[in-house]
C-alpha cells in the first residue's frame, strides 16, 4: 500500500462538486519551436515527486477519505504526439476527464506541429486551483530553462501544507480568532440560469473560447479607470449584459454571478505552502440590469467594493464547513453539507495575467495560451478569463451539444457587444 | 558526488554502534530503492537523480536520533507495562489478603465485602480519572472518550460512597447521592470546557446551570436543608446566571471584534 496523503478541506469539498463539474483545470500554451522531449519529461517527473498529490488516488473513506500516493510510469502522464490536425488533437486531450479514483490526477501533452509545440496539461481542481496551477506552471517553466541551460535540477516545486487554514497564517491571533468563528453559509440563492438545452446523454465536453484583442484590453483597462472600475469589474459588467439580452432576463430582475476570489490575499508568502486550493466565491449582485451598460458597471463596483472593505474577505463559510465535515464521517458530512450548499448557477473566474515572459521555455517565450476552469455541467456555467500579452482569452468549458456550442458562441458575440458598448 | 557517498557523508558522525550501522544499511537501501523507482518512472539524469535523492533523505542524521529517541520511549513504556501487570497484580494480592485477613478477624463478613468492591472499583476510577485527562491533552473535554471516562469516574466514586453510607452507616435518603453525581458530572464536564477553551462553553454552561441548580434544589428539598419555598429561588438565581454568562460572551466577542478591527486599522 502507497503512502497516504491527507485529504485536506477543499479537496474534499472539490469531490463533492462531482455533481456540478469534471473539476478538470485545463491549461494550453503554444510555443513557436520545439520542446526538448527528454528535458521536459525529466522536468516532469520531478515535479510530479514534488507534489505527491499529482500521483496519488483518492480513496473515498466513508469515515475519513484520503489520499494514496501511487506510482506511475512518465509515458501514463505525458502523451507526445505529430498530429495532422492540431486543433482535433488538442481539444481531444483537453476535454478528457481523469477521475479521482485513477492513479494520476495530471495529464500532460506535447504535440508537435510545423515547428511549433502545443503544451497542453489538465489537473483535478482537488489537487490544486488556478492561481497553484499558474504557480505550477511559472515554476515548470522556469525549472525547464535553469536545467536546460545551466543544468540545475529541476527541484523548485515549493512543498508543504495543502491545509486550508494556511489562510490565517498571517493573522494576528485576535484576527485568527475572529475569521476561525465565521460560520456563515454564504452560498448564491439566485436562480437565474444560463439558457442552455436540457441535458442529454449524447452530451460532449467542449470548450468554446473567444479573443479579446490587445488594442480592446487596453481600452477596457483605460474606461475601467475613468468609471473607479477593474478589468474584472468591467468584464463582469459585459458578462451581466450580455446575459440579460441573452437569456432575456426582465431588466428589473436583480441577478447574481458568483466570482472566484483568491484567498491568498491573506497571506503575506507562500513558503512552506504546497500546491493546493485557496479559492472561494464573492456574489456580486447587481439589483436590475441599469439603463444602459454604465449603470450596470456601477452596480457592479458598488457590490464588488462592498466585498473589498471586509477585512475578512471569502473567509465566510471556511469554519462553517470545517465543523460540516469535522463533526461526522464523511458520508455523512457530504449529505449534511449537500443540503447548506448551494452551486451557483452563474460563476465567473478571472486566472489573471499568464506572464509570457515567466513562461519562457529556455528564452522561447509562447505565443499564444491561455487556461480555463472546470468543464460545469447544465445548467451551471462559468466563465474564465486569462491574459497573455494583453490579449485576453473568455472561455467557457460546457458539457453540451451543438445547439450549446452554438448558444455560448451567441453569448460571446453578446459579450463582445457590451464590451464595445463600455469602451465606446 | 553520488547519493550513496552522499549518505556516508551525512552519517559519517553517528556512533560506532551496531544501531548505528543498521540504520546506515537501511538508509543505503532505502535510496537504492528509491533510486529504481524513479528510473522506472523514466528518469534518466543520473545527476537528477542524485539531487531528488539527497532532498528528499536531507534529514537522515536527525532522523537516526529521534529514532533512538523514539526506540528509547518504547523500551521505558514497555518496561513500565511489564511493572504495571506486576503491580496490579500484586495489590490484587494484598487486597484478598487485607479483606480476609479483616473478615475473619472481625467476623463481620455481611460488611467486609465491601473492601474488595471499594478496593477494586475506586483504582479503576483513578485509572479512569488519569486517562482522561490524558487523552487530547487540553482540549480533552472536546473528546467524547475523554468526558464518558470522566462521567464514568465520577459514578464508580459515587457507587463506592453509596454502598458505604447504605451499609456502614444510619443515613437516610442514600440514593440521594446518584442524583448528586449526575450535578457533579454536568458541573466538570461545564468546568472542562471551559478550561479546554471550547467554543461550546458557554452554550454548554446556559444548559447545565439551570440543570444543576434543579437537582440541587430537589436534594436540598429532600434533605430538609431548604424549604421547598422559597428554595425555588436557586432555579431562578441559575437564570440570572445564565443571563449574567450570555452577557459576558457577548462583551467578550464585542472586545475581540473591536481589537480585531483597530489592529485592522494599524496594519
Amino acid at each position: 500500500m502507497g503512502r497516504k496523503l491527507n485529504a485536506e478541506l477543499w479537496d474534499k469539498m472539490h469531490y463533492l462538486f462531482r455533481d456540478f463539474n469534471d473539476r478538470m483545470v485545463h491549461l494550453e500554451l503554444h510555443y513557436d519551436f520545439e520542446i526538448d522531449l527528454e528535458k521536459f519529461k525529466t522536468v516532469l517527473i520531478c515535479f510530479l515527486e514534488k507534489a505527491p498529490v499529482l500521483h496519488s488516488r483518492f480513496v473515498d473513506n466513508h469515515v475519513s477519505p484520503y489520499w494514496e500516493v501511487m506510482p506511475y510510469k512518465i509515458e501514463d502522464v505525458l502523451t507526445v504526439e505529430h498530429p495532422d490536425d492540431i486543433h482535433k488533437a488538442i481539444d481531444g486531450f483537453l476535454t478528457q476527464y481523469i477521475p479521482p479514483e485513477s492513479d494520476l490526477q495530471m495529464k500532460a501533452a506535447l504535440f508537435y506541429y510545423e515547428g511549433k509545440t502545443a503544451l497542453c496539461m489538465v489537473e483535478n481542481h482537488m489537487c490544486m486551483d488556478g492561481g497553484d496551477f499558474k504557480y505550477f506552471i511559472k515554476e515548470f517553466c522556469k525549472a525547464y530553462s535553469d536545467y536546460d541551460e545551466k543544468g540545475i535540477s529541476p527541484m523548485s516545486l515549493r512543498e508543504g501544507s495543502r491545509s486550508y487554514d494556511s489562510v490565517y497564517s498571517d493573522f494576528s491571533k485576535t484576527q485568527e480568532k475572529m475569521a476561525r468563528n465565521l460560520y456563515r453559509n454564504v452560498c448564491a440563492r439566485d436562480k437565474h440560469k444560463f439558457p442552455l438545452t436540457e441535458s442529454r446523454k449524447e452530451d460532449k465536453s467542449f470548450i468554446a473560447r473567444r479573443k479579446i484583442s490587445e488594442d480592446t484590453f487596453l481600452k477596457i483597462k483605460q474606461v475601467g479607470k475613468m468609471h473607479g472600475a477593474t478589468v474584472n469589474d468591467m468584464l463582469v459588467a459585459a458578462y451581466f449584459f450580455a446575459l440579460y439580452e441573452l437569456a432575456g432576463y426582465g431588466q428589473d430582475e436583480s441577478v447574481t454571478i458568483s466570482c472566484a476570489i483568491d484567498l491568498r490575499r491573506h497571506m503575506k508568502d507562500d513558503e512552506g505552502q504546497g500546491v493546493t486550493n485557496h479559492t472561494a466565491f464573492m456574489q456580486c449582485n447587481i439589483p436590475k440590469r441599469g439603463r444602459d451598460i454604465f449603470e450596470t458597471l456601477q452596480y457592479v463596483i458598488n457590490s464588488s467594493n462592498r466585498y473589498k472593505k471586509d477585512k475578512f474577505m471569502g473567509l465566510y463559510g471556511l469554519p462553517l464547513l470545517k465543523l460540516g465535515y469535522r463533526l461526522l464521517p464523511h458520508a455523512a458530512s457530504e449529505e449534511i453539507i449537500k443540503i447548506g450548499y448551494s452551486n451557483p448557477l452563474l460563476a465567473m473566474s478571472n486566472i489573471g495575467i499568464l506572464d509570457h515572459l515567466a513562461l519562457a521555455l529556455s528564452g522561447n517565450e509562447p505565443v499564444d495560451g491561455f487556461m480555463t476552469g472546470a468543464v460545469k455541467y447544465k445548467p451551471y456555467v462559468l466563465l474564465s478569463a486569462t491574459s497573455m500579452r494583453n490579449e485576453i482569452t473568455m472561455s467557457m468549458c460546457v458539457r453540451g451539444n451543438d445547439e450549446d456550442k452554438r448558444i455560448v458562441e451567441r453569448f460571446f458575440d453578446l459579450f463582445e457587444e457590451s464590451i464595445k458598448l463600455l469602451i465606446s | 558526488m553520488n547519493y550513496t557517498d552522499w549518505a556516508m557523508q551525512e552519517l559519517s558522525s553517528l556512533p560506532n554502534t551496531k544501531s548505528a550501522y543498521l540504520y546506515k544499511q537501511e538508509v543505503i537501501a532505502k535510496m537504492t530503492e528509491r533510486a529504481n523507482a524513479l528510473v522506472d518512472m523514466g528518469l534518466k539524469d543520473n545527476n537528477v537523480i542524485n539531487e531528488l535523492l539527497k532532498d528528499e533523505f536531507k534529514n537522515i542524521k536527525d532522523e537516526y536520533y529521534d529514532a533512538q529517541k523514539l526506540k528509547q520511549k518504547k523500551n521505558r513504556k514497555k518496561t513500565l507495562g511489564k511493572m504495571s501487570v506486576l503491580g496490579i497484580m500484586g495489590y490484587t494480592l494484598l487486597l484478598v489478603i487485607f479483606f480476609l485477613a479483616v473478615s475473619f478477624l472481625s467476623g463481620a463478613w455481611s460488611k467486609t465485602w465491601l473492601i474488595m468492591v471499594a478496593g477494586v472499583l475506586l483504582p479503576i476510577a483513578a485509572a479512569m480519572l488519569v486517562s482522561a485527562t490524558n487523552i487530547g491533552g487540553k482540549k480533552a473535554v472536546f473528546n467524547f472518550a475523554s468526558r464518558f471516562l470522566m462521567s464514568s469516574a465520577i459514578m464508580l466514586v459515587c457507587v463506592v460512597i453509596f454502598l458505604v453510607a447504605t451499609f456502614l452507616t444510619p443515613m437516610p435518603s442514600t440514593w440521594l447521592i446518584f442524583l448528586f453525581a449526575v450535578a457533579l458530572i454536568l458541573a466538570v464536564d461545564m468546568a472542562m470546557a471551559f478550561a479546554a477553551k471550547q467554543k461550546t462553553a458557554i452554550i454548554t454552561s446556559l444548559l447545565y446551570v439551570p440543570a444543576i441548580a434543579s437537582i440541587v434544589y430537589v436534594i436540598c428539598g429532600l434533605l430538609h436543608i431548604l424549604p421547598w419555598h422559597p428554595g425555588w429561588i436557586i432555579i431562578v438565581l441559575s437564570v440570572v446566571a445564565d443571563i449574567l454568562i450570555a452577557g459576558g460572551g457577548i462583551l467578550r466577542s464585542a472586545k475581540v471584534k473591536e481589537e480585531t478591527d483597530e489592529q485592522w486599522e494599524e496594519n
